[in-house]
C-alpha cells in the first residue's frame, strides 16, 4: 500500500493508561494477525509511544496532528438516548437504546496524487456507553488529502472470527450466519398502531451466508435491493484540503446521523419481510418484519447496507 | 508463525517495563523464581472441528494472565491450600469451599430456591446466590473488554454486580466480609505466619516464607484460574469427536440465532458462554428490578443489569439467577420463553423483541434444554486437582 507511516498510536483522550495497554495488545495482535511483513517494526513503533504516553496523561490535541471526533446524531440534533421522541420516516416513533458498530480502515486519500494515510485499521463506536468519541493522529510525512474513507463494519473479505483482538468478541457475528462482526447494533423501542409496542433491533454483519436456520443460503441478497456483494459498505466523503506535517493539527468531525439509517430505502420496523420463507420456521410467531429478525434476513441486511451511504458526513478543519 | 516469534519475544521484554512505567510504583515482582515450575493453561484450538463449527468462536483465546502473577505449580498448590482451609475464617468453620464446593462444579452445594443464600461465620446470610467459579481466567482480566460499559479505565467484571475488577482483587473481599468469613485480614497474615505448613508453601511459591494479604490473594486466583472446564459434549463436538443429538441441534441453532436470542449475552465466545464485550445485561426478571451494575457505577441504564454467567455446567449449579429464585432449568426456560418482564428498566432490546413474538415453540425449549444440558463436563466436578487437600485420599 503506498503511502505515508503513521508514527503514533491511536490517542483516546477521555481514557486512561489501560486503555493504551489494551489498543497496544489489540494492535499487536492485529499487526500479527493482518500483516505479514513489517510486525516487529510495527510493535515497535507502538510501543515507544505508549511508554511515553504512559508518564503524561495529557494526550492528544497535540500541535501537530489530526483529531478525528465521532458526533452522534438523529435528524441533526443531538442524540437523546432511551427517549422515544423520535419519528423515522416510515413515521415509526422510536427510541435508540443501543448504537455500536465498527469502522475499519479509516484513511485519508487524495484523488490526484494517490497519497493514502492510514489512520485507523478498526473503530469501535458505542453511541450509548461511551458517548461521542475522539481519536488522535500524529504524523510527520508532510502530503495534502481530499477525501477521507472507511469502510461501515469488517469488509466482507475478511469478516472472519479471530482477526480482530479478543476485545471485539463482543460484536461477534453468530457462526451459524457465517461468523466474523457485526458492522452495527442499533436498537430501541417503537410503537405503532400494530403491533403496539414493541422494539427493533437492527443487526448488520456480513452478507457471505444468510440461513432460515434449516436451510443455508451462499449470500444474503434480496434481489429488489441490488448491492455490491464485494465489501461491506465503502464511505468516501470529500474534505477541505487537509495538511500533514506542517506543524499545523486538524480536526475532523463525523457526524453519524443515526435517522438517515431508515431513509433510503425507506426502512419500516413493522413491515414484513417480501420472502416469508426465509423466516425461521423455529420462530414461535412468524411473520419476520423488518424491526425483528434482522440477523439472518437478506432484506433487513441489505437494506441497512444500501442507507449506510448517507448516514455519514464530515467536515474538517484547522486547530 | 517464525515470522511473529521476534513480536512476541520483545513484547514479552517490554511488557514488564511498560506496565511498570504505568503503574503507581509497585513492584511487579514476578512469582516466576528460579525454583517454580510455570504451568500453561491455555487450551489448543480443535484441529479437527465439524464443518459447521469451523468458526474460530469456539476457540478458546489466550488466558490473559497478569503479568505479576504468573501460574506456578507451587502457587496453584498453595492457592488451592488456602481455598479449602477455614484457616481463613474467624471460627475455623468456614472456606472458600464452603460456598464453592467442586461437587456443584464450584457453586454452593447447600443452596436451594428456597434456601438460596450462602451461610457464613455465625449462620450470617449473604446477599446472593454463590455463582460457580468456572473458567474466570478467561472472563475477569481487561484485554477481553473493550472499554465497554466505562470510561474512567476502572473495569469491573467478577460478582453479580461486577465490583471487582480481578481474581486477585475478588479474593480480597470474602476474608474480612463480616457475612463470609469474618476474619481481619491482619488477623489472618497471623493466622497462617504460625501455621506449621504454611510458610514453607510461600517459600516454594514466591522465593521466601514471607507471609503476605497479596501473597495469599495471588496464590488463590492462581488456584482459580487452573478451574478450567473443556470437556463437556459440546467441546466434543467441537473436536469432532461425536455428533449433537437432533435437539441439540435444534438447541444450537436457536441459542445462536434469534429465535432463542441466548448468544447476544451468553455467545460471543462458544468456549466460554459468556460475551466479553456484553458482560452485563438485564435478562427481565423484575419489571422492578435491584439496581445491579447501577449500585456500582451510580449509571441509570445501569440499572437491573447483572454480570452475566457462564453456563458451562449449569446441570450442576442450581438455584439459578442472582437470588436463586429458579430451581431448575425448566424455570429458567420458562423465564425466557414467557416470563420476561418487558417493561423492565434496560432490558436487552432483542430479548424484549423476542419475548413480545410470544412464548418458544416446544420444539425449542426442548432444543434449548438439550443444548444447555450439552455444557455439563462431570469431570470438571471429580478433577482430582481441584479436590479438597485436607480431604484423607480415597
Ligand atoms: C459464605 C459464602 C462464601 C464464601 C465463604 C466465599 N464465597 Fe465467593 N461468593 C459467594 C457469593 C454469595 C458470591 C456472589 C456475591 C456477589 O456477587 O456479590 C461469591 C462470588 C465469588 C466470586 C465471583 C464469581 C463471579 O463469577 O463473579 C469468586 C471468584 C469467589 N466468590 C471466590 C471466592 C473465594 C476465593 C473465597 C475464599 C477466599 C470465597 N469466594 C468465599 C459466597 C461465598
Ligand atoms: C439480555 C441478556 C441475556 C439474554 C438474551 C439471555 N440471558 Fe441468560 N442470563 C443473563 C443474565 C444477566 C443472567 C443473570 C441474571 C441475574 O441473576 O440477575 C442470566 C442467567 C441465566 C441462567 C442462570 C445462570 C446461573 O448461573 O444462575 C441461565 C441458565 C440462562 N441465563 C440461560 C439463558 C438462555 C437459555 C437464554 C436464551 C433463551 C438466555 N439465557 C438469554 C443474560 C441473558
Amino acid at each position: 500500500m503506498k503511502g505515508a507511516q503513521v508514527r503514533g498510536v491511536v490517542v483516546h483522550v477521555h481514557s486512561a493508561q489501560k486503555v493504551f495497554l489494551r489498543a497496544l495488545e489489540g494492535s499487536i495482535l492485529e499487526a500479527m494477525r493482518n500483516s505479514r511483513r513489517s510486525s516487529f517494526l510495527f510493535s515497535f513503533l507502538l510501543l515507544v509511544p505508549l511508554a511515553l504516553a504512559c508518564s503524561s496523561d495529557q494526550s492528544g490535541g497535540s500541535s501537530d496532528g489530526i483529531t478525528v471526533r465521532i458526533v452522534h446524531q438523529v435528524a441533526g440534533t443531538p442524540l437523546e438516548i432511551d427517549q422515544l421522541i423520535y419519528t423515522n420516516a416510515a413515521a415509526n416513533p422510536y427510541s435508540v437504546t443501543k448504537f455500536e458498530y465498527l469502522i475499519s480502515d479509516l484513511r485519508l486519500s487524495n484523488g490526484v496524487s494517490g497519497a493514502e494515510l492510514d489512520l485507523a485499521q478498526t473503530l469501535y463506536g458505542n453511541a450509548v456507553d461511551q458517548g461521542n468519541s475522539e481519536h488522535s493522529f500524529e504524523f510527520q510525512t508532510p502530503e495534502e488529502f481530499d477525501t477521507l474513507s472507511f469502510f461501515w463494519g469488517v469488509p466482507d473479505a475478511r469478516n472472519i472470527t479471530g482477526v480482530l483482538p479478543p476485545q471485539y468478541d463482543g460484536m461477534h457475528w453468530p457462526s451459524p450466519f457465517g461468523g466474523g462482526y457485526h458492522a452495527m447494533r442499533f436498537e430501541g423501542s417503537w410503537s405503532n398502531a400494530t403491533p403496539g409496542d414493541s422494539s427493533y433491533v437492527l443487526h448488520a454483519g456480513n452478507l457471505r451466508r444468510c440461513s432460515n436456520l434449516m436451510e443455508t443460503y451462499e449470500d444474503c441478497l434480496a434481489p429488489a435491493y441490488p448491492i455490491d456483494e464485494t465489501g461491506m459498505a465503502e464511505i468516501s466523503l470529500p474534505v477541505t484540503t487537509v495538511t500533514t506535517g506542517s506543524g499545523r493539527h486538524w480536526t475532523l468531525v463525523i457526524v453519524v446521523d443515526i435517522q438517515e439509517w431508515m431513509n433510503d430505502p425507506l426502512y419500516d420496523f413493522g413491515q414484513d419481510w417480501a420472502d416469508p420463507s426465509l423466516c425461521p420456521p423455529l420462530f414461535a410467531n412468524p411473520p419476520c418484519t423488518l424491526g425483528f429478525p434482522t440477523m439472518p434476513g437478506p432484506e433487513p441486511q441489505s437494506m441497512m447496507r444500501l442507507n449506510a451511504g448517507d448516514v455519514f458526513s464530515v467536515t474538517a478543519s484547522e486547530g | 508463525m517464525k515470522a511473529f516469534l521476534p513480536v512476541i519475544l520483545l513484547v514479552a521484554m517490554l511488557a514488564p517495563w511498560v506496565l511498570g512505567g504505568c503503574d503507581s510504583g509497585e513492584s511487579g515482582s514476578s512469582t516466576l523464581t528460579p525454583e517454580t515450575t510455570p504451568v500453561d493453561l491455555n487450551i489448543p484450538p480443535s484441529t479437527n472441528k465439524p464443518a459447521e463449527l469451523a468458526d474460530a468462536q469456539t476457540d478458546f483465546r489466550t488466558m490473559p494472565i497478569p503479568v505479576d502473577n504468573l501460574t506456578t505449580e507451587e502457587g496453584v498448590a498453595l492457592g488451592r491450600r488456602l481455598f479449602f482451609d477455614p484457616i481463613l475464617s474467624s471460627d475455623d468453620s468456614v472456606s472458600c469451599s464452603s460456598c464453592h464446593d467442586p461437587a456443584a462444579a464450584f457453586s454452593d452445594i447447600d443452596a436451594t430456591q428456597a434456601e438460596p443464600f450462602s451461610e457464613g461465620v455465625g449462620g450470617a446470610l449473604g446477599d446472593f446466590n454463590a455463582p460457580a467459579l468456572i473458567n474466570l481466567g478467561w472472563t475477569s482480566a481487561d484485554p477481553f473488554r473493550l472499554e465497554f460499559p466505562f470510561q474512567s479505565g476502572e473495569h469491573f467484571s467478577l460478582f453479580w454486580d461486577g465490583r471487582a475488577d480481578s481474581l486477585e482483587t475478588q479474593a480480597r473481599e470474602p476474608v474480612a466480609n463480616e457475612q463470609e468469613m469474618n476474619l481481619p485480614w491482619d488477623q489472618a497474615e497471623a493466622k497462617v505466619r504460625a501455621d506449621s505448613v504454611y510458610p514453607g508453601m510461600f517459600e516454594a511459591a514466591f522465593g521466601d516464607p514471607g507471609v503476605s494479604q497479596d501473597r495469599m490473594v495471588m496464590a488463590i486466583a492462581q488456584f482459580e484460574r487452573t478451574l478450567r472446564s473443556y470437556n463437556s459434549r459440546w467441546d466434543q463436538w467441537v473436536r469432532g469427536e461425536i455428533e449433537p443429538t437432533p435437539d441439540e441441534a435444534i438447541g444450537y441453532l436457536a441459542f445462536t440465532s434469534e429465535v432463542g436470542d441466548c448468544f447476544h449475552c451468553h455467545g460471543g465466545n462458544l468456549a466460554l458462554f459468556a460475551s466479553p464485550g456484553n458482560t452485563f445485561g438485564n435478562n427481565g426478571l423484575d419489571a422492578l428490578p435491584p439496581p445491579g451494575l447501577m449500585e456500582v457505577t451510580g449509571e441509570p441504564l445501569h440499572e437491573g443489569k447483572f454480570r452475566v454467567p457462564t453456563l458451562r455446567n449449569i446441570e450442576f449449579t442450581g438455584p439459578y439467577m442472582h437470588d436463586g429464585r429458579f430451581g431448575t432449568l425448566d424455570e429458567v426456560l420458562e423465564h425466557y420463553s414467557a416470563g420476561v418482564a418487558t417493561e423492565s428498566p434496560n432490558l436487552d432490546s432483542n430479548l424484549r423483541a423476542r419475548a413480545l413474538q410470544g412464548p418458544l415453540t416446544p420444539t425449542v425449549v426442548q432444543g434449548l434444554k438439550a443444548f444447555l444440558l450439552m455444557l455439563s463436563d462431570p469431570g470438571f466436578l471429580t478433577d482430582p486437582d481441584f479436590q479438597d487437600p485436607f480431604a484423607p485420599a480415597p
